[in-house]
Formats: structure tokens, sequence, C-alpha cells
């Protein structure tokens, strides 16, 4: 879907104006972004220009200073906590470290986010649920270990795992191929497309590898410095002679 | 000139840090007592830090308690014995344990042991945004991690209390069963004919403010934890070192609260 087709009613996720700082260090500088039902947006830029800070405000793990987010029809900042919980549980979060909980094995890892969010659940349809997002992530032979025991792309398989248990509509991907030799990036690039395909999720995918987003994403973004100076498909960002962002495609590609 | 200045700023830095120490901490004291009674009650996370938390510091409560029981006894003895009244003892003994010794001594091993523990798991699932990850999937990770942590400890510091003020006990019986040949039942019967019922009412608040002053610095450090993998070891060492002063005061504060 090109940027112009999407029409404001299947918006998903819309980020107006947002600034953010922390102390004297303005990270984000008016970004505006809009996330449509179906589509996946890569968002790429350098180190500490606030990508991460960018999909934490998104599900109300930070406050903007000024701007405002609305995530499926829902004004974040005036949420309050049960309500912000609610729309927690339809966006999925995987995080940069895995975030798996390291005093729980995978089967509890699963299991806690639905003991906590569906009271009335049975261990029957636990268990059954907890198998098919293994199925998907394709670690069912996992279900006894520790996170300690895994590869940092089965930590990563098993936070997506984790994340797409409460079937959100929206997904959050902060870096899932950092730290991954090619072959488990290529993994986790699949897994994301297969994510899309079968859980018809929408999709913001934080990354610094060109090729996740070439394969990921119907639209990628560029921040330099808190702002966002680029936003169209991936071809389009990269046929250009601006020279920062031929850098980053060179160094990506090159080096 | 410029030495003077340098020194005002750092003093005015570290006053500055230590009230917004004293009131995160006091902010901490609120929020724990704002969901404390509300919905949902995670009784068996509760139950699995009890048992964490009362088991594991078990062994070292055991030798210290009875050491201490048996020192103490032997170092009262020779002094006694100058004024002949050994007879004394036991009466001495168990107003010692009972009223100072079995809850501070549990307390300073428990602030040592459970608070630098409880500290340290809670920074680590910090910096690793293990509780981002809660808090993403709609689950309140102070209600589930703090909460259940510090009403464990608070629970469990009276008991261990009553645990090792018997174990310092049968260390000072050990003591003098063997001067005294005294026997193990006329030995308790002396041992507690000098205490009251507000002894051991002291006693239990005394332990429960303890318990929870370790649960609230423990969590407290070790929820606010920065600086990366760094910040886990200096949440630990704050924890400790804050439990163990706020224990002290605490201890002298109830003692003259209940000899008012």
């Amino acid at each position: 879907m090109s940027p112009s087709s999407a029409t404001k009613k299947d918006a998903v996720i819309q980020i107006r104006n947002i600034y953010k700082s922390f102390d004297r260090l303005h990270v984000l500088r008016g970004i505006n972004l809009v996330l449509h039902k179906g589509e996946n947006i890569s968002i790429l830029g350098r180190s500490g220009t606030g990508k991460s800070v960018l999909i934490k405000l998104i599900v109300g793990l930070l406050s903007p200073d000024k701007g405002e987010i609305i995530a499926l029809g829902q004004n974040v900042a005036q949420l309050n906590k049960a309500q912000l919980d609610a729309l927690r549980l339809r966006i999925g979060f995987s995080f940069q470290n895995s975030a798996l909980y390291d005093s729980m094995n995978i089967y509890q890892n699963l299991a806690f986010p639905l003991r906590m969010n569906k009271k009335y659940i049975s261990k029957q349809e636990m268990d059954m649920m907890i198998d098919k997002m293994l199925d998907a992530v394709g670690l069912r032979n996992k279900i006894n270990q520790m996170p300690s025991d895994l590869s940092g792309g089965q930590k990563k398989r098993i936070s997506i795992a984790r994340t797409l248990i409460l079937e959100p509509e929206v997904m959050l991907y902060d870096e899932p191929t950092s730290g991954l030799d090619p072959i488990t990036s290529a993994e986790i690039i699949d897994l994301i497309n297969e994510v899309k395909e079968q859980f018809k999720t929408s999709s913001l995918i934080i990354t610094h590898d060109l090729t996740c987003a070439k394969k990921t994403s119907d639209r990628t973004v560029m921040l330099l410095d808190g702002k966002l100076i680029k936003d169209s498909t991936f071809k389009d960002v990269f046929e250009t002679e601006d020279a920062y962002i031929k850098k980053f495609y060179d160094y990506n590609f090159i080096h | 000139m410029k030495i003077k200045k340098y020194q005002g700023a750092l003093f005015t830095k570290v006053l500055d840090n230590y009230f917004i120490n004293v009131f995160k901490t006091f902010y901490f004291v609120y929020e724990f007592f704002r969901v404390v009674f509300k919905p949902p009650y995670h009784i068996k996370e509760w139950l699995n830090q009890c048992y964490e938390i009362g088991l594991k510091a078990m062994p070292l409560i055991s030798i210290t308690s009875l050491i201490v029981g048996l020192v103490f006894t032997k170092q009262s003895r020779g002094p006694l014995e100058n004024f002949g009244a050994t007879s004394w003892l036991p009466s001495l003994v168990g107003i010692a344990i009972i009223k100072t010794l079995g809850p501070l001594l549990t307390a300073l091993v428990s602030a040592g042991k459970v608070s630098s523990g409880i500290s340290a798991e809670l920074a680590s699932m910090k910096v690793t945004e293990q509780i981002d990850a809660m808090e993403v999937s709609a689950i309140n990770p102070f209600k589930y991690l703090v909460v259940t942590r510090v009403l464990a400890v608070t629970f469990i510091i009276p008991i261990l209390v009553f645990y090792c003020s018997f174990i310092s006990m049968m260390g000072a019986y050990l003591n003098v069963a063997f001067y005294d040949k005294t026997s193990f039942i006329a030995f308790f019967q002396s041992a507690f004919s000098m205490l009251t019922f507000k002894d051991i009412v002291q006693a239990v608040t005394k332990s429960a403010v303890f318990g929870f002053t370790i649960g609230i610095i423990g969590t407290s450090k070790g929820y606010d934890a920065k600086l990366g993998t760094s910040g886990v070891g200096l949440a630990a060492n704050k924890a400790v070192v804050l439990s163990m002063l706020l224990i002290f005061i605490e201890e002298i504060t109830i003692v003259q609260l209940f000899n008012l």
C-alpha cells in the first residue's frame, strides 16, 4: 500500500507532531507518521535518533512532551490505566533484547501474559495456544527450556511468540535482527512476514538492517536528529542524492 | 574561590539527591498502600516469595543465632558470677534475645540476604526490560513484583524472628546446661519468667516493621535501578546499607515508644 492510497479511516497508528526530550537532549522533534491497517513500516536511523523512544511512546511506556498519538482510534495520553492496559493488549511489543522472564521457562513465559489477562482460560486452552505459537515460531521443542539455554535468535522468536499469544492487531518490533548472524536474521525476517500473513497484523519495525527493512516493509521511514526526513517505499528512500541516506545505504550493503 | 564554589555546588547536588531519594522512597510507600488492597491479588506469587525468602534465609539465621545465643550467655556469665547472680542468667538471656537480639539479628541478616537479593533481582529485570515487557503485556509490574515481595517479607520476618529467638535460646541453653546442669524446662521457665505480653507484642511489632522496611527498600532500589548492569550492583548495595541504617533507627524509635 502506498502512503497516498491509504485513507485516514484505516489508520491504526497516527503519530502527530511528536516532541520528546530527556533533560537537554531533544530526541524527537516534530514527528508525523501514519501506520495503516495491514501495512509494515520500517523505521531507519542512526543510534540515538529516537526510534525506540517513538515506539515506547505508542504503548505509553513514555509520554511525549508535545503532540499526540492515536493508537487504534484512542489518544494514548488521555487513557486511564485500565484503558491503556486494554490498548496494550491490542499492541504487541517485541523488545530489542527479547526481555524474556529469565526466572521462567519458555512455557511459563508464554503462559504468564495469558494467565494474567485471560482469567477464565482453561489449562487445556492455554496449552493449545502455547503449542500453536511455538509452532508458528518453530520452537516447540524448546518448551521446557530456560531462556538462558536459548541462542539470541531463538530468544527473539520466543519473544515474538509471547507477544503474539495475546493476538495483537499491531506489532512493534524493536531491532528484531540486531546482534544476529545473517542466516538467523533471514529467519527472523521470514518470521515477521509470516506473522503479517498469518495473524493479519500491521507493524512498525525499528531496524538498522536494510535487508530487514527491504524485505519486511511496505514503507520505509528515515529519521535524522529526531526528525523524519524521508517516508516512502524502500526503493524511493534510497534513490536519492541525500548524503546521509546514501552513506547509510553504502555502509549497510558495501561494508 | 573556585574551590569554594565547587564545594558549594557539590553540597547542593548531594542535598538535592538526598531529598529526591527521600521523596522517591515515600512515593514508593504511598504507591504500595494505594494498590495493595486493590485486585488482582497474586496469592501464588506471594506464597512463592514467602517460601523463597523464608527458606533461603533460614540456614544463615540458624548459624548466626545459635552462635549469638551461645556467646552472649558465655560473656554475661562472668559479670553475673561476680555478683553471685548466675541464677538470673536465663532471665537476662530471655529478655535480651526475645526483646532485642532476636528481632535485630534476624532483620540485619535479612537486610544483607533478602533485601540485596530482591533489589538485585528487580534491578536486573529493569535493565533487561523485563519490567517493561510486563507493562506492555498489561500486567502491573508494581503489583506483581513489588507488592508480593513486600508483603512476603513483612509476613516472613516475624516468623523468622521467632525461629531465630528459639535457636538463640537453644545456644544459650547449651552454655547454661554445660555449667549449671539446668534442665531444659527449668531454663525456659526461668527465661520467660521476666517476660510480659507487652514484650512479645513489641518483638512482633518490631519484626513486622523491619520486614516492611527490608521489603520496601529492596524493591524500591531495584525498581528504580539505572546505569545498565552496574546499576544492579549499586542497587543491591544501596538496599543493604539503607535497610540496615533504617532498622537501627526503627529499633530505637520503637523501644522508646513502648517505654513511654
